[in-house]
């Protein structure tokens, strides 16, 4: 049998309770519906707290690149499991890179990257010429003259090496571009997902990525670039 | 693109939003509740032909992220932020009142320990009914009753207090 201790209680519990001894206790004193309105009031208040949130952008499409990513490495396995080689002994004797243009390792590579850093891609800076030349001296590389606007540069790691990770404004909107030394591939090739088109191009000694938005002309920037850098120092 | 596929991309889109904020409020970490959705998904992938029915996915990966959260976590020191020493992660909105009545929300929820904060995210957050959340956290349903109530009982004893706010907005 309720009482008014347990009404309170199963309120603060849950005011949306739709047991029909609770809806009846409720309903039968202005005092008790007024108590329940308190506290529905409370709950929807606690709700708004919690739903305002930032949710980091480009989270679904980093979830699924990440499980395309996981899938790709899945069906290699299977691949090369039913090719009866074990996948241990091919990975050290360099098979896998014979079955596959290891560009497409360093093509998932580049882009989980540009999707884990999406947030750079908002940045409007003006990144000084000095500051630019010291991250890429870093590297082993130079400016050889200007190579126009810079809106973010910085050292990230990918894979084994520190690379350089410029966003240079492009016709569209935003253009990445990531420096990698020592990332050796032996042809340049298209980069393109549902939201990014690009290329990977070999450079001396590494090789350079350069992704903009479905739609943006890449080889300008690409000339650009490969114009403006000193590649070794 | 199979039918697996596509069912998986349709749960991405349709609760990646709702299932970040969820782990956000469990971990109290940006780049936790990242990680923490990345291996829900991940675990979801794998289990998604045991999801017969589209109806209990919220439920289902709910669950999921509940037990990533459990292992990913030493239930031992649970996660709690001290009232005082968050820096807000909400939308800036117009009004002043209305930002730091926001943040000291968000600081009293933080600051529960974490077998009230679960149970309440859950309920308020997840909409899950109180046997649900028994059933997600293998409790019995009158701990999660109590939790809930001394949750909600603490929370109000929080709020009701003069403003210990910081400015709204950093310089």
């Amino acid at each position: 049998m309720m009482d008014d201790l347990e009404f309170r209680r199963r309120c603060i519990i849950d005011p949306f309770d739709q047991d029909k001894d609770f809806l009846l206790y409720k309903q039968r004193d202005p005092e008790h519906t007024r108590f329940a309105q308190q506290q529905e009031n409370f709950h929807q208040s606690l709700q708004r707290s919690m739903k305002r949130v930032d949710v980091p952008e480009g989270l679904a499409a980093r979830i699924q690149l990440r499980h395309s990513l996981r899938q790709r490495k899945v069906r290699r396995r299977i691949w090369l499991r039913s090719a009866g080689l074990a996948a241990s002994i091919l990975a050290a004797i360099g098979l896998a890179l014979m079955m596959a243009p290891p560009s497409i390792d360093l093509q998932e590579v580049v882009l989980e990257h540009v999707y884990n850093e999406l947030a750079h891609l908002n940045n409007n800076d003006d990144v000084p010429m000095n500051d630019l030349g010291a991250i890429l001296s870093s590297v082993g590389y130079g400016l050889r003259k200007d190579p126009g606007q810079v809106r973010y540069a910085s050292i990230c790691p990918i894979r084994t090496q520190d690379g350089v990770h410029l966003i240079v404004p492009g016709e569209i909107g935003p253009v990445t571009v990531l420096l990698m030394p020592g990332e050796r591939i032996a042809q340049r090739s298209v980069l393109s997902d549902e939201r990014f088109t690009g290329v990977l191009t070999p450079t001396p000694g590494g090789s350079m990525a350069i992704l903009g938005e479905q739609g943006e002309t890449i080889r300008s920037i690409e000339n650009k670039i490969l114009a403006s850098l000193l590649w070794a120092t | 693109m199979g039918n697996k596929e596509k069912r998986f991309d349709a749960l991405v889109y349709a609760y990646s939003t709702r299932l970040y904020k969820y782990a956000y409020w469990l971990s109290g970490d940006r780049d936790v509740a990242e990680d923490l959705v990345q291996e829900t998904f991940m675990r979801a992938w794998k289990a998604l032909d045991s999801l017969r029915d589209e109806s209990a996915a919220r439920t289902w990966l709910f669950t999921i992220a509940q037990r990533e959260n459990a292992r990913r976590f030493n239930r031992d020191k649970p996660v709690t932020i001290e009232y005082d020493d968050l820096t807000p992660v909400f939308e800036i909105e117009s009004s002043p009142e209305y930002v730091v009545e926001r943040e000291l929300m968000q600081r009293a929820i933080m600051s529960l320990k974490i077998e009230y904060r679960e149970p309440l995210v859950m309920q308020i957050l997840g909409g899950f009914t109180c046997d649900e959340i028994a059933q997600t956290l293998n409790l019995n349903k009158g701990i999660v009753m109590t939790r809930l109530y001394r949750a909600k009982r603490k929370l109000g004893e929080l709020l009701s207090k003069p403003s210990r706010a910081k400015p709204a907005y950093k310089s």
